[in-house]
């Protein structure tokens, strides 16, 4: 951690994570409106999480019967937390907050904390429509954790480091997009799925009445629904740093590129998930298995390969 | 400073998480103190300067404790895991041995000449720790992984009760699997 | 050790992997998300697959027929399509289906509905996403992949000739439910779309 953005990035971080989250919702809502044929335009977008964030504050909290309110309580407000916590490595320019020698398995593992958070807001209910939504994700995170592990673990092998700045830098002339596609489909749908992100949405779809959501209402529901975009955007935002080349570019400044990058990912996964309705669990665990873990293992051996050619190791 | 301040957070929460696994009632809330512990453990381990068996501890405990919640609440719990229950079996016994070894543990901390440190730590810590696993041991823990991939993979086979010949007919000629309900590319 | 909450135990019973295993109770209904106005079907559930199945209507003898003429039965199979659609996960089509429907409702003629709504069908047929997620999956006698291909031409038959398709009863339900899992369920349930309103006239 020897250089490091300064410490007021510590404070700054939040603030920044919390407006690329409005700006996503916003443009989520704007496609919304567009396909129901309701109010569009820029400024009724950028109202729309405003409005709502004001709606869940003021709502009143919802309380079920034999209720687990620890872990529920708990479990939405590991969401913001853990998302918080995985974008401290996200380099904002040339530099993250924290610029730790573990990055992409500390980004990992914040992730993965996501998966209990969601069970225990599923279990804490006590309502059976949410304990499936519970389950439905313990089985999502379980079947693409894996494949979504070995493609950031094929980025980290191309650059021969596990630090989020040493992967950028490894990209300087050539993008890992390029030499390893596979790995970065990979890590896009499996970014999906492990923040239930459309089309991987089952675990709060709106055929369990919203899933693991199902009984939040005001503030708890605010925090859970938050606390998952922001979860989302810090997903989409580590393709970036991890396969796009991170702040580098031509004639812009670094942290322009990285902001013009994340956009980019981020517009592609919310326009991705309009495209097609929920792959449902029940059918596509089977895919993650058969078809995604055997093709990212074969793309880190041909990383692997190549890094052994050029004498790495 | 800050890190012995760290230091005695993280022990007493390790601690106090601990000890709530046996004093809860709920199967899922015994479950997260016990992942919370982990936790507090992780935190000892990063404080000591190994990031990576660290932030690993964190990933793995988090992934193991679901996984456990899930099943113990499955095959123990009735109904959906809410019925109250305990769980202290023999406590006069164990509360003995974890007496025993706490007061021998500690005993030892105290005790033992410790060593200092010779010479300077690896400048990479991860990387000197892959070298000391791996570096000479390849072969070793190559025949390892395999052996237990191999044994996972037959323990599957012997338990499952429904094979390819189930699905795909005694020739392995059915064009869709027989399941009770499809699932995916199979 | 008193009941959490008096909730009552949940029961044990052979699943379909041979095992004994707990059964939930739980009713499906009347209030959820893209649900058939008024029905209720109380499942005995094991994981999340459905043991035992009861369907009934509430509220059967209210006086009256909403979807009642040529307009609103077509109207009436957007709508059916959009709680489809819905429940399949797809946002925007399902929006687009309840904005024909609002357009037929609020007395706009069909002709004009008919090119946006056999377009919305077509892609919906052409999905090869759609196609995979209802594919194989067992529905009483018949399967949800049959049952979503009637739901697709009757939204097309309404708006072109204005018939009424025929539809599935209330009663039917159960047979075609026991044995679905949770999710496959809804989608049975939003395929199938049973008569909620010429049931109440027979009954009332």
């Amino acid at each position: 951690m020897a250089d490091a953005l300064p410490l007021w990035s510590v404070v700054l971080l939040p603030v920044l994570l919390v407006v690329v989250t409005w700006a996503t919702v916003a443009f989520d809502a704007a496609l919304t409106a567009r396909a129901a044929g309701g109010p569009s335009g820029v400024g009724a977008a950028l109202a729309v999480p405003v409005r709502e964030t004001a709606r869940l504050l003021v709502g009143q909290r919802r309380r079920t019967v034999a209720a687990d309110v620890v872990l529920g309580r708990v479990g939405g407000a590991v969401l913001p937390v853990a998302a918080l916590l995985a974008a401290a490595v996200l380099p904002w320019g040339r530099l993250p907050v924290a610029d730790l020698d573990v990055g992409v398995v500390w980004f990992n593992a914040m992730e993965v904390l996501a998966w209990a958070a969601v069970w225990m807001v599923g279990w804490g209910s006590n309502s059976a429509l949410a304990l499936v939504g519970g389950y439905r994700f313990v089985a999502q995170g379980l079947a693409y954790e894996l494949p979504h592990m070995f493609a950031i673990i094929t980025a980290a092998l191309g650059a021969e480091s596990l630090r989020v700045t040493d992967i950028v830098d490894a990209q300087q002339d050539l993008w890992f997009v390029v030499i390893m596609p596979v790995a970065f489909v990979v890590y896009l749908l499996s970014a999906a799925a492990m923040t239930f992100w459309g089309p991987f949405d089952a675990p709060v779809s709106r055929d369990v009445a919203g899933g693991a959501a199902a009984e939040l209402s005001g503030i708890d529901r605010l925090v859970f629904a938050g606390g998952r975009w922001m979860l989302f955007v810090a997903a989409a935002a580590m393709a970036v740093p991890l396969f796009l080349g991170g702040g580098g570019g031509p004639w812009l400044p670094a942290w322009l590129w990285v902001a013009v990058k994340t956009a980019a990912v981020l517009a592609l996964l919310v326009w991705l998930r309009r495209k097609v309705p929920t792959l449902r669990m029940d059918r596509w665990t089977e895919f993650a298995w058969v078809v995604l873990i055997p093709a990212t293992i074969a793309q880190a051996l041909v990383v692997a390969i190549v890094v052994l050619q050029r004498g790495g190791m | 400073m800050i890190s012995i301040v760290l230091f005695w957070v993280l022990a007493v929460a390790a601690l106090v998480f601990g000890f709530l696994v046996f004093r809860l009632d709920s199967m899922a809330q015994v479950t997260f103190a016990l992942l919370a512990s982990f936790l507090a453990v992780a935190g000892l381990v990063l404080l000591l300067g190994l990031s990576y068996l660290g932030v690993v501890i964190v990933l793995m405990m988090v992934i193991e404790m679901v996984i456990m919640a899930v099943f113990m609440i499955m095959y123990m719990m009735n109904p959906a895991g809410l019925m109250p229950m305990s769980m202290f079996h023999n406590t006069k016994g164990s509360a003995v041995i974890a007496g025993v070894v706490f007061v021998a543990l500690v005993a030892g901390i105290l005790l033992v000449d410790w060593p200092t440190r010779q010479g300077e730590a690896a400048p990479d810590l991860t990387f000197a720790l892959g070298e000391a696993l791996m570096g000479g041991q390849m072969l070793t823990m190559m025949t390892l992984g395999v052996t237990l991939f191999a044994t996972i993979v037959a323990t599957v086979v012997l338990s499952t009760n429904r094979g390819r010949y189930d699905r795909f007919g005694d020739d392995l000629d059915r064009a869709v699997a027989d399941d009770p309900a499809g699932g995916g590319v199979g | 050790m008193g009941m959490p909450g008096g909730l009552p135990m949940a029961d044990l019973g052979p699943d379909r992997d041979g095992l004994t295993l707990d059964r939930l109770h739980v009713a499906l209904g009347p209030v959820l998300p893209d649900w058939p106005a008024g029905l209720v079907v109380r499942v005995v559930l094991q994981g999340d697959v459905i043991q035992e199945a009861r369907a009934e209507l509430l509220d059967r003898d209210r006086a009256g027929v909403f979807w009642d003429g040529p307009q609103r039965r077509a109207a009436r199979e957007l709508d059916a399509l959009a709680r489809l659609l819905g429940v399949a996960g797809w946002a925007d089509p399902a929006a687009r289906a309840r904005r024909l429907r609002d357009e037929l409702l609020a007395g706009s003629p069909p002709e004009r509905v008919v090119g946006r709504a056999s377009g919305l069908v077509r892609r919906v047929r052409r999905s090869r996403t759609v196609r995979l997620l209802v594919r194989g999956i067992p529905a009483g006698e018949t399967n949800l992949a049959a049952l979503v291909e009637q739901r697709l031409d009757a939204v097309e038959v309404a708006l072109s000739s204005g018939a009424a398709p025929v539809r599935g009863q209330v009663a039917e339900l159960a047979g075609l439910l026991v044995g679905a899992e949770l999710a496959a369920a809804r989608l049975i349930v939003a395929a199938v779309d049973p008569e909620t309103e010429s049931a109440r006239v027979r009954h009332g």
